[in-house]
């Protein structure tokens, strides 16, 4: 018998196309009751084709047979769909680990019972920068101080909350800043940091963008700001900044190979950011209303992609880690050349100066 | 010595072994030695029967013994598995 302790934590990726994806992000709704100018998917009104009940019902069983372990409850803003609650009681009942990421508008004190009721224990709040800032991206006034107030009625009803925020052009000078008043003022635990992309609704709010040089100045910010805070607060950054540049070990984008996301309508796609129906069209992702969830992760050539080591183009085709990031986040590629395979001066390690 | 898969923790094969889940907690990949002493877990296969398996199908060394008690304590200190009591 080979000596070891026989478990590594995933976190290593030393094996990267599972079974099944371990976890799965479902967009209940595209229903949404704000209008984020960074938003990557246009959510707003309800898509004509969206799963109805009894179809999400069948896909949880589906996901459970297969061995799913967590399901991502995201939209749109779910809380919109009025069977939100029947449906996430309904995954929770077989196992699975549920988390809620939300606008928090919608999250009062109430509803923050119900979600712990429901079997809840994490749930992501978007809080996007000061009052004016949010007010400004979200376009509706008193929707940063009712997303504040949810992060307490939250911890009230036992519920650990996290904050994630897009960095924009509004408000990446005073993101040290938010981060601090977020981990002092609020009981959130941890800061997730998003990459504002041009697509969805962002696409025609391309001022917003963030150079990688400015993210960089950012980074080196909150790696002195880390030193600075005490208890467990945690602050990340999500893998669409993804390159040896930043804190941690590179790895591959893990869309299709351990995590998907599954829109409203129902198409299986690797990862959030490619949930625009005209996104969609051009990159011909399957939907479950037309075969099930396992023949279209096994099968599926969009996710497929995700998954051989890509041909990678411009500067990637010569970068000296490629081979440990194959490339970083398709779709910051995709958003900025239209191809998935070529990060070029958007890449953090080895874009800006 | 009998040992079982606490409430909320789910394991599945893969090529490389297999993978253990815990409700509201974390994710372990695990090789395939790791893999068949969990299932025997499960199966309901107290510990000591379980290192008599482990040393026939692989090789009878001393080290087998105190390795799947490391790892069973491991398991332990995860969340993945509860001692049974007597």
């Amino acid at each position: 018998m080979k000596r070891n302790d026989f478990a590594k934590t995933l976190k290593e990726h030393d094996e990267l196309v599972f079974s099944a994806p371990l976890s799965v992000s479902l967009e209940i709704t595209s229903q949404c009751n704000l209008r984020c100018k960074y938003c990557y998917t246009d959510a707003g009104e309800k898509q004509e084709k969206e799963l109805k009940k009894k179809e999400i019902l069948d896909l949880i069983d589906d996901l459970y047979s297969i061995g799913v372990g967590t399901l991502v409850f995201t939209g749109g803003e779910p809380l919109c769909r009025p069977e939100f609650f029947e449906i996430a009681r309904y995954a929770d009942e077989q196992d699975f680990t549920i988390i809620l990421s939300t606008n928090g508008t919608l999250l009062d004190a109430e509803t923050a019972l119900t979600l712990a009721e429901s079997g809840f224990k994490r749930v992501q709040v978007s809080i996007e920068g000061n009052e004016a800032q949010h007010d400004t991206l979200t376009g509706a006034k008193g929707s940063h101080r009712k997303a504040v107030r949810a992060l307490e009625n939250l911890e009230r009803a036992g519920i650990t909350p996290f904050v994630a925020t897009t960095i924009t052009a509004l408000n990446v000078k005073g993101i040290i800043s938010l981060i601090e008043t977020i981990c002092e003022d609020t009981p959130a635990q941890r800061m997730r940091l998003l990459r504002f992309l041009p697509m969805g609704r962002g696409e025609t709010a391309r001022e917003l963008d963030v150079s990688i040089n400015e993210i960089k100045k950012v980074y080196v910010k909150i790696q002195e700001l880390r030193k600075r805070i005490k208890g467990p607060f945690e602050i990340n950054f999500s893998d669409a900044f993804n390159a040896p540049f930043f804190d941690r070990p590179s790895h591959p984008c893990i869309g299709g190979h351990s995590w998907c996301c599954i829109t409203p309508a129902g198409y299986v796609i690797p990862c959030n950011y490619f949930s625009s129906p005209d996104v969609i069209k051009i990159l011909g992702a399957d939907s479950i209303q037309k075969k099930e969830f396992i023949t279209i992760w096994k099968t599926s050539h969009l996710l497929e992609k995700f998954r051989t080591p890509p041909e990678l183009k411009g500067d990637c085709n010569t970068c000296d880690v490629s081979a440990e990031c194959r490339g970083g986040c398709r779709a910051v590629s995709f958003s900025y050349t239209g191809t998935l395979f070529d990060m070029g001066p958007l890449c953090s390690y080895r874009g800006g100066t | 010595m009998k040992a079982k898969l606490r409430k909320g923790v789910r394991i599945r094969p893969e090529a490389f072994g297999g993978v253990v889940q815990i409700k509201d907690g974390g994710a372990f990949q695990v090789d395939p030695i790791g893999f068949d002493i969990i299932s025997q877990i499960k199966e309901g296969i107290e510990i000591d029967h379980i290192i008599k398996n482990m040393k026939e199908k692989y090789e009878d060394s001393p080290k087998v013994e105190e390795d799947i008690h490391k790892f069973t304590q491991k398991l332990v200190e995860e969340g993945v598995i509860e001692i049974e009591k007597e």
